[in-house]
C-alpha cells in the first residue's frame, strides 16, 4: 500500500511541472487563438536562468528571477513575432513559433554552453518524508503543493479579477470583446507574460530534480501539446487533470512495462480526441467562422510547365556535366521534393495539416531497412515495401485524423509521430535504438552514385507527376471542395471523411517510398528521421515553396536543402534557419512559388 | 451627429454595400429597414470596425470612426448590440456587464451595474447565473446592459426583436424607446416594422446594397408602394 502511495506522489509531483508549463500553452491559446511552439523554449530558459542565479543568490531567489525573466522573453516574443501572426492561418503560426524553437535553442547554446548542467538541490528540502514507511522526497510533496497552489491561484485570477473575466471572454469571443472596446493588444501582452511566466516557473522548479539540457524544451512541448489537447485547449483545470492523469499513467505503467512511458501519453491522446475530439473541458470553437478563402485550380500555368521542362531537362543532363557532389546533393533534394510532395498534397489540396509528417517518411524508411537487414529482401522488394508499409499507417493515422481540422489535427499527427519515434529510440531488438540500423546499401545494378540518382530522379517524377495529376483532376477538385467547406461538400454527396483518408494515405505513400530511397542513398536510418524536426523541414519545404503552388514542394525542397547545405557549415546555423522560417511565415505567406505566380500574372496583365 | 458618407464595404473580395450616406442625429434614432441580405448588418458592422471599408467615411461627432479598430470605435462612444445577441455564455451576468464597462468618451459614467439592473430587473435576479442559461429575451436585455455599460453615445442595435415573442419585444421597445427619449441616439437594424418605427422617425430603407429610400416613417406611409417593393414579404 506505501508502495503504491509513494508511486502516486512521484507521479502528482512530476505532474506539476507539466501543469505549469501546460496552462500557460493553454491560457495563451485561449486568448490568442495561437499554439506556441516555442512555449518549451521558455520552460528551458527558465531552467538555464534558475541554474545560473542559483549559483550566485541561491535557489529561492532564483525561482522568481527564471519566472519573471521567462516572462519578459514571452512578452519580447508576443511584441517582435506573434502579434504579426493573429490574422494568419494556425499553420503558420505553428511554424514561425518552431523558427523561434530554433533561435532561443541556438542563444541557449550560446550563453550556456553544449554540456548538461546538475543544478543545486532546494535549501530546505533537500530530505525524505516517511508515509506508511515509504521516503517521499520533501521537494516532491514542495512540487505538489506549488502546482495546486498555481491551480487555485490561477482559478482565484479568472475568477475575482477583471483581468481574468477578460481572459474568459477572449477565450469565448475575442472580436466581441474588442467591440466593446478592450483592446486586444494589451491583453495579449500581459496574457503572454503570465503563460511564460509559468512556463519559466516550472522550468526553474525541474532544476533540482533533472539536469538542464538544450533538449528540454522540445521534450516538454510535446508532452505539453497532448496535456492541452488531452484537457481540451483554453481549459486551465483540463490541463489540470490531463497533467495528473498522464503523470500517474507513467508512474503505474512503469512498473508494468517500462518501454510504455513515451507512448502512453499519446496513446491516451489519441483515445480522447476520439471520443471528445475538443479534449476533456474543451468546446468546440464557436462565434467567428474561418473565412473560407477560395483558391486557384492547382494546375501550372504555361510558364510553370516551360519552367517544369526545363528543370527535367538540367535534372537529366546533371550527371554529366556536375561534379559528384551535385550528384549527391540533387539526390537528397529528389528525395526531400518527394517527401514534401505528399505533404503539399494532403496540406495545400486536402488542407490537413500535419506536424508528424516525418512518421510516414521514417514508416518507410525503417520499413526498407527492416525488410532488407531482417528478412533479407532484395532492394528492389524493400522499395516497394517501404511505401506500402508507410499507407498502412497512414491508414491508421487517418482513421483518427479525418475527424479533426487544424491545431487539433496537427497535434495529433505529431503525437503519432512521436509514439513511432519512441518505438524508434525504445525498442532496440529490433531499431537498434539510437544505434540505428547500418549497412543498408543498395542492389548492385544502381550502386554508383549516378546510378542511384537516376533511380531517385524516375520515381521522384512519376510518383511527383502523378500526386500533380490527381490535385488537379477530380480527385483534387472534390478533395479541395471538403477543404474549403466541409459541410457543403457533405450536403453534396461527397464522403469527406473518405477523401481526407484517402489524401493522407496518398501523402503517406509518397513520404514512405522517399523515406525507402533515403535509408538506400545514406546507407542507414536513425530515429532522427522520425523526429519532429524531420517534421518541421518537410512542413517549411511546402511553406517556403508555396502552400497552393503546384510546383511547391520542388521548389521548396530544393532551395531548403541546398541553403541547409551552405548554412549548416556556419555555427548556430540553426539559428539563422530558424529566423529565415520566421521570416517567410510573416512576410511571404505564398512562398517562392506564390511570389513566382503573382510575378507572371502581374506582367501578362501589364502586356494586355 | 454620426455621418455616414459614401460608405462601400463588405468581406475580403465580397461587396456587400455600396456608396451608402445617411446621417443620425444626436439624441435621435434612425431605423435601416430592409429585406435579409440587403446590407442592414454591414452597415451597423461597418460603423463598428468589423467588416472591410472599401471607400468612404464615417465620423462621429466629427471624430472619423472608419479605418480604427473596433476597440477604439467603442471608446469613441459606440455602444454595439450585435446580432445573435453574443453574449459570453460561460461567464455571469455580472462578469458580461464587467466586460463591456468603460467610461464614456467624455470620461463621464453614467451607467453603472445598478443603473442597468434598474433598467432590466429580469437580469438583476440571475445575476450570478451564467449567461449560457439565459432566455433569448434575457440575452438580449443583458447584451444591451453590457453596451450600456459602456456609457456610450450612439447605440447600435443590429436585429434586437429577432427570435423574440412579441410580449418581449414589446416590453424592450418601452426600454429603448425610454432610452432615446432620455437622448441616447440610436441606430437599428431591424425587420419589425412596429418596433422600428416606434423607436426612430427616421428610415433609411436599403435593397441589395443600396439606400433606396431616406426620411420619415410618415413619408414612408405615403408612398405604400415602396413599403411593397422593399419590405413586403
Amino acid at each position: 500500500m506505501g508502495f503504491f502511495v509513494a508511486q502516486f506522489l512521484t507521479g502528482l509531483a512530476s505532474a506539476s511541472s507539466l501543469f505549469l508549463v501546460a496552462a500557460g500553452l493553454s491560457i495563451i491559446f485561449g486568448v490568442t487563438r495561437v499554439v506556441n511552439f516555442a512555449h518549451g523554449s521558455l520552460y528551458m530558459i527558465g531552467a538555464f536562468i534558475a541554474y545560473s542565479v542559483a549559483s550566485r543568490f541561491g535557489f529561492w531567489i532564483a525561482v522568481p528571477v527564471a519566472a519573471v525573466g521567462a516572462g519578459a522573453l514571452g512578452w519580447v516574443m508576443e511584441r517582435t513575432v506573434l502579434r504579426h501572426l493573429y490574422k494568419a492561418p494556425e499553420l503558420f503560426q505553428l511554424v514561425a513559433t518552431f523558427g523561434l524553437v530554433l533561435i532561443i535553442q541556438d542563444a541557449a547554446l550560446w550563453l550556456w554552453g553544449p554540456t548538461d548542467l546538475l543544478g543545486p538541490r532546494a535549501p530546505g528540502l533537500s530530505g525524505a518524508i516517511h508515509i506508511l514507511d515509504e521516503p517521499i522526497p520533501t521537494y516532491d510533496l514542495f512540487l505538489i503543493a506549488v502546482g495546486l497552489a498555481v491551480l487555485g491561484g490561477v482559478w482565484w485570477m479568472f475568477a475575482r479579477t477583471r483581468f481574468g473575466v477578460l481572459v474568459r471572454a477572449a477565450t469565448e469571443d475575442r472580436e466581441m470583446l474588442q467591440a466593446l472596446g478592450v483592446r486586444p493588444d494589451r491583453l495579449f501582452q500581459v496574457t503572454f507574460f503570465i503563460g511564460a511566466a509559468l512556463a519559466g516557473l516550472g522550468g526553474a522548479l525541474e532544476v533540482p530534480r533533472q539536469t538542464v539540457t538544450l533538449s528540454m524544451d522540445l521534450t516538454i512541448i510535446a508532452e505539453a501539446f497532448v496535456v492541452v489537447v488531452i484537457g481540451g485547449m483554453g481549459s486551465v483545470l483540463g490541463a489540470f487533470l490531463a497533467a495528473v492523469l498522464i503523470a500517474e499513467l507513467n508512474a503505474f505503467g512503469i512498473l508494468i512495462f517500462p518501454e510504455i512511458t513515451l507512448v502512453i501519453a499519446f496513446v491516451v491522446m489519441a483515445v480522447v480526441l476520439i471520443v471528445r475530439p475538443y479534449g476533456l473541458l474543451g468546446k468546440a470553437p464557436q462565434g467567428a467562422h474561418a473565412a473560407v478563402e477560395i483558391q486557384a485550380p492547382a494546375k501550372l500555368g504555361k510558364y510553370g510547365r516551360i519552367g517544369g521542362g526545363l528543370l527535367l531537362v538540367g535534372l537529366l543532363i546533371l550527371p554529366l556535366v556536375g561534379s559528384e557532389f551535385a550528384v549527391v546533393l540533387m539526390t537528397d533534394v529528389l528525395i526531400f521534393a518527394l517527401m514534401a510532395a505528399g505533404l503539399h498534397f494532403m496540406m495545400g489540396t486536402g488542407g490537413l495539416i500535419s506536424f508528424g509528417h516525418a512518421a510516414f517518411f521514417g514508416l518507410g524508411a525503417y520499413g526498407a531497412a527492416l525488410l532488407s537487414s531482417k528478412l533479407g529482401f532484395s532492394m528492389w522488394l524493400a522499395l516497394a515495401g517501404a511505401p506500402v508499409i508507410a499507407a498502412i499507417g497512414a491508414a491508421l493515422i487517418g482513421l483518427f485524423a479525418v475527424r479533426l481540422s487544424g491545431v487539433y489535427l496537427a497535434m495529433l499527427t505529431l503525437a503519432g509521430a512521436q509514439i513511432l519515434w519512441s518505438l524508434g529510440v525504445q525498442w532496440q531488438d529490433l531499431t537498434g535504438g539510437d544505434d540505428g540500423i547500418l549497412g543498408i546499401w543498395p542492389a548492385d545494378s544502381v550502386t554508383g552514385t549516378t546510378a542511384f540518382y537516376y533511380l531517385c530522379f524516375g520515381l521522384s517524377v512519376i510518383a511527383i507527376a502523378a500526386m500533380m495529376a490527381a490535385a488537379g483532376g477530380r480527385f483534387g477538385l472534390l478533395l479541395r471542395a471538403t477543404r474549403d467547406n466541409a459541410p457543403r461538400a457533405r450536403a453534396l454527396g461527397i464522403n469527406v471523411g473518405k477523401r481526407r483518408w484517402a489524401a493522407i494515405v496518398i501523402a503517406g505513400m509518397a513520404a514512405g517510398l522517399a523515406g525507402g530511397l533515403y535509408v538506400f542513398s545514406k546507407g542507414s536510418v536513425f530515429p532522427s528521421t522520425l523526429a519532429i524536426p524531420r517534421s518541421v523541414d518537410a512542413l517549411v519545404m511546402v511553406l517556403l515553396g508555396g502552400l497552393h503552388a503546384p510546383a511547391g514542394p520542388i521548389i521548396g525542397a530544393g532551395v531548403f536543402t541546398l541553403l541547409e547545405d551552405s548554412l549548416s557549415r556556419l555555427d548556430y546555423w540553426r539559428a539563422l534557419l530558424g529566423a529565415f522560417i520566421v521570416a517567410i511565415a510573416i512576410s511571404a505567406p505564398g512562398g517562392i512559388g506564390g511570389a513566382l505566380s503573382n510575378w507572371v500574372s502581374r506582367a501578362q496583365r501589364q502586356r494586355s | 451627429m454620426l455621418e455616414v458618407n459614401n460608405l462601400t464595404a463588405g468581406y475580403g473580395a465580397a461587396r456587400a454595400i455600396s456608396e451608402l450616406a445617411f446621417r443620425v442625429p444626436t439624441a435621435g434614432a434612425v431605423a435601416l429597414l430592409g429585406r435579409n441580405g440587403a446590407g442592414k448588418s454591414t452597415t451597423i458592422k461597418s460603423v463598428m470596425g468589423l467588416c472591410d471599408i472599401y471607400d468612404g467615411r464615417i465620423t462621429l461627432d466629427g471624430v472619423t470612426l472608419s479605418g480604427q479598430s473596433p476597440d477604439a470605435i467603442a471608446r469613441a462612444g459606440v455602444g454595439y448590440v450585435p446580432e445573435d445577441r453574443r453574449v459570453f455564455a460561460d461567464l455571469s451576468v455580472m462578469e458580461n456587464l464587467e466586460t463591456g464597462k468603460k467610461a464614456g468618451a467624455d470620461g463621464a459614467v453614467i451607467w453603472t451595474a445598478p443603473k442597468v439592473f434598474d433598467l432590466f430587473p429580469e437580469i438583476a435576479r440571475r445575476r450570478d447565473a451564467s449567461a449560457g442559461t439565459l432566455s433569448g429575451g434575457e440575452r438580449q436585455m443583458l447584451a444591451i446592459a453590457r453596451a450600456l455599460m459602456g456609457n456610450p453615445r450612439i447605440l447600435l442595435l443590429d436585429e434586437p426583436s429577432e427570435g423574440l415573442a412579441p410580449v418581449v419585444v414589446q416590453r424592450l421597445g418601452e426600454t429603448l424607446s425610454a432610452l432615446a427619449v432620455e437622448g441616447l441616439t440610436l441606430l437599428l437594424a431591424e425587420q419589425n416594422k412596429a418596433l422600428a418605427r416606434r423607436l426612430a422617425n427616421n428610415v433609411v430603407i436599403l435593397e441589395t446594397g443600396h439606400v433606396v429610400f431616406t426620411g420619415t416613417f410618415d413619408d414612408l406611409d405615403r408612398m405604400p408602394e415602396l413599403l411593397e417593393r422593399y419590405l413586403s414579404v
